[in-house]
């Protein structure tokens, strides 16, 4: 017996009752489907959501590999615990609903890991994802019906939830100093940044993902260049960010950092390459794109220059999130007039 | 004897259907969806009955016999003076001939046409005879360049104006032609006939020329066998009405696990049963695809050197090497994630994924009208490039279907 009718057996299974849906997902895993198109079209791309997601995870690899290489295993530890505290749930939904495991969660469960300090203890890691994938996805309906990005919905209520560690100490690379001040901090104090080449490497501190921003942007280009993500909201929403805080530097250059240092500092390119760009809860139309961009790029610098916290880039996007019906809504009526006579 | 009227339509102008075959009939019975057909044994000899008064000179004489004698031949959807059609002879305004290939599988158009250019230009030149106020084009793509040069060389001065187009699926529609060649807005919903335009295709313009000048019936196509399930992928000349398992089953790579698609592997329709299923007088490829089930192990994780993805997700799009098909869905259905791919494909630019939600949550009303749903012209693509694997265009189409405004049944006036 080979493993494709074993798994297929065990799929069918009676007595594994609802939990028999793990096993048709590994199957597909692992072997792809037998179906068959039905009529015309009868040819289908090759793209398939599995695909789709495992190019994401490529893309965050550079990221993912910093993170470990700068924090130790403890960061590794971090990507395990949200992996199997998420799939815990991701599973346990599945198998509820009787449907599929959706694979949007991989990505999900290695974005959320990559947006916290890397001094998050592993308790905290365990029910910021469970959360967001909880509270983000599953109780919308799932993958595709969600109105907030899950992996930022867990990162907010974890910063609500627990503030003093999630934005009182941080750590920069190869060192076990916990510091109160990230870059974003010291703009803030109105002290002097650390190089530009320690930015662009991540010698700073910072959440574990944001950091090793070469790799951040090598990532996301290969994202647009494979068409995984539409390069309308990060382009929109980093050009916004640099004429915003461009114009802010020229006439309050106290309150405004300069647009160079916006960029590429924390999680803004992240956020931009990775989260904005996600399509379910980006809007469809590309003028939506474009607005939901520059949307993103004016909250940002304001919550990063006015606000209560030196960083705006999580708030932006969840606040774009709740606008991405409203601005789909518009453009749809501004395009599609009323059919009259 | 081929050639021979074997059927009329009733009325005093109707359709002729012509025998394709010297032989005797053997049967007269129905056919699927209500057609009939009629059942020749034929006598192997290829001879046909020529059309009356057909012959070199009829190309330029009377156009009332021109017309006579294209009505006689066959060829349907030519619109004159003794035939049905959707509109009178004086009420074409542009006639396109048509040779773009921009399928997954074309028939060569320099096959068909390439050593036949002054048969093409004469077929013009006929045209013109009975359409004198219409503008001719002709529409190629750019893959025959050489082609359109040597039209360009024989054509009278101003008769035809040649347009070399991008062979991108599915430029070979009417409702992408005329917009590119007439520079107008397409009526979606309509047949470009119904407002004056007449779009013949290649063979079928060649047909004319055959008919007129030569007295010969339209009673054969030139058949494309395409696809990985023939052994080798040539061109067949058949006559119209022959089964086809006749045609393919000897050159077949495999008796089973093939499927059959007519004409396009995107719009086309199966072939279930070859053997009880004629060659129409539309028909121009004949395709056997594979019906895989087995894709390997971790299908999702391979380069994909030979498979084809509108992202650029597999390392296919990177190489100029052929890419495989088969039947197979590549992946299982999923909820929809609003990666637009659909939207940039779509060829009338509306928002497939957008119609297809409203219409899977049964919210068929006028909002999906004003989101321009009748324009949609089944093409197909938004099904094909789904990341998802939802069938997108049938739920636009079931949509479209329920909106058309319901016949409201005529009461028969009572004498």
């Amino acid at each position: 017996m080979n493993g494709t009718t074993l798994l297929r057996r065990l799929g069918t299974a009676k007595p594994l009752g609802r939990l028999a849906v793990i096993f048709t997902t590994l199957e597909g895993i692992l072997f792809g489907t037998k179906t068959l198109t039905s009529g015309a079209p009868h040819i289908l791309d090759h793209i398939e959501i599995k695909r789709y997601m495992a190019l994401v995870i490529a893309a965050l690899i550079p990221s993912t590999v910093a993170a470990i290489v700068y924090f130790g295993w403890y960061a590794l530890a971090m990507i395990v615990t949200s992996y199997l505290c998420g799939g815990i749930v991701e599973v346990a939904f599945a198998v509820v609903r009787k449907k599929d495991i959706e694979e949007g969660f991989l990505v999900t469960g290695l974005i959320f890991p990559l947006v916290l300090p890397p001094t998050t203890p592993l308790w905290v890691v365990a029910v910021g994802v469970a959360f967001g994938v909880f509270f983000g996805k599953e109780v919308f309906g799932g993958t595709g019906k969600n109105i907030f990005n899950p992996a930022l919905v867990g990162r907010l209520f974890v910063t609500i939830a627990f503030p003093e560690m999630l934005s009182a100490s941080w750590r920069a690379p190869f060192t076990d100093a916990i510091t109160s001040a990230t870059p974003l901090n010291l703009i803030r104090a109105g002290q002097a940044l650390p190089p530009l080449r320690d930015l662009l490497l991540g010698l700073t501190p910072g959440s574990m993902g944001e950091l090793f921003r070469i790799g951040v942007i090598a990532g996301g280009l290969f994202l647009l260049a494979t068409r995984v993500s539409n390069w309308r909201v990060p382009f929109a929403y980093l050009a916004a960010v640099a004429v915003f805080s461009a114009v802010g530097n020229a006439l309050a250059p106290l309150k405004f950092a300069p647009p160079q240092i916006q960029l590429l500092t924390g999680g803004l390119l992240f956020g931009a390459f990775f989260m904005a760009t996600d399509p379910v809860t980006s809007p469809v139309t590309r003028a939506g794109k474009f607005a939901a961009g520059i949307l993103l790029g004016i909250f940002t610098v304001l919550i990063r220059s006015f606000s209560g916290y030196s960083e705006g880039v999580m708030f932006s996007i969840i606040l774009m999130n709740t606008f991405t019906p409203l601005i789909d809504h518009i453009v749809l009526s501004l395009k599609y007039r009323p059919v009259t006579g | 004897m081929a050639g021979q009227v074997v059927a009329r339509g009733l009325g005093t102008i109707a359709a002729v259907q012509l025998s394709s075959v010297s032989g005797t009939v053997e049967d007269v019975r129905l056919a699927e969806r209500g057609s009939g057909a009629i059942v020749i044994r034929s006598d192997g000899s290829p001879a046909w009955k020529p059309i009356e008064m057909a012959g070199p000179d009829a190309a330029d004489g009377q156009p009332e016999i021109v017309e006579r004698i294209i009505s006689q031949s066959g060829i349907s959807g030519i619109p004159t003076r003794f035939a049905t059609a959707a509109i009178a002879p004086t009420d074409v305004e542009n006639v396109i001939i048509n040779g773009v290939s921009a399928d997954i599988y074309n028939p060569s158009v320099s096959l068909i046409a390439g050593s036949r250019v002054k048969d093409l230009v004469a077929a013009f030149r006929i045209l013109h005879r009975i359409y004198p106020a219409a503008v001719f084009s002709l529409a190629l793509d750019a893959g025959v360049g050489a082609f359109a040069h040597q039209v360009r060389a024989e054509a009278p001065r101003g008769l035809i104006s040649v347009h070399l187009l991008k062979a991108k699926f599915p430029q070979q529609r009417e409702e992408m032609l005329l917009p590119v060649i007439l520079g107008r807005p397409f009526p979606y919903g309509h047949r470009a006939i119904t407002f004056g335009v007449l779009v013949v295709d290649i063979q079928s313009a060649l047909a004319i020329h055959d008919a007129v000048v030569l007295g010969k019936p339209a009673i054969d196509r030139i058949v494309a066998l395409s696809g990985p399930g023939f052994t080798r992928n040539i061109h067949v000349r058949a006559r119209v009405g022959t089964v086809i398992s006749h045609v393919i089953d000897s050159r077949l790579r495999q008796p089973d696990g093939l499927r059959l698609v007519e004409n396009s592997l995107l719009t086309g329709k199966q072939i279930p049963d070859p053997a009880s299923t004629p060659i129409g007088p539309q028909t121009h490829n004949l395709i056997a695809l594979p019906e895989k089930k087995e894709t390997g192990f971790l299908p999702f994780a391979s380069a994909g050197l030979r498979k084809d993805s509108y992202s650029f997700a597999f390392a296919s799009r990177l190489l100029p090497i052929g890419k495989e098909a088969d039947t197979n869905l590549h992946g299982e259905e999923r909820p929809c994630i609003s990666c637009g791919f659909c939207e940039s494909v779509c060829p009338v630019r509306i928002l497939p994924s957008i119609l297809h939600k409203y219409v899977k949550r049964g919210m068929i009303d006028e909002t999906l009208l004003r989101y321009g749903i009748t324009r949609c012209i089944d093409c197909n693509l938004c099904t094909y490039v789904c990341t998802s694997k939802i069938d997108v265009a049938s739920l636009i189409r079931k949509g479209k279907a329920r909106l058309e405004i319901p016949r409201i049944p005529v009461k028969e006036p009572t004498p």
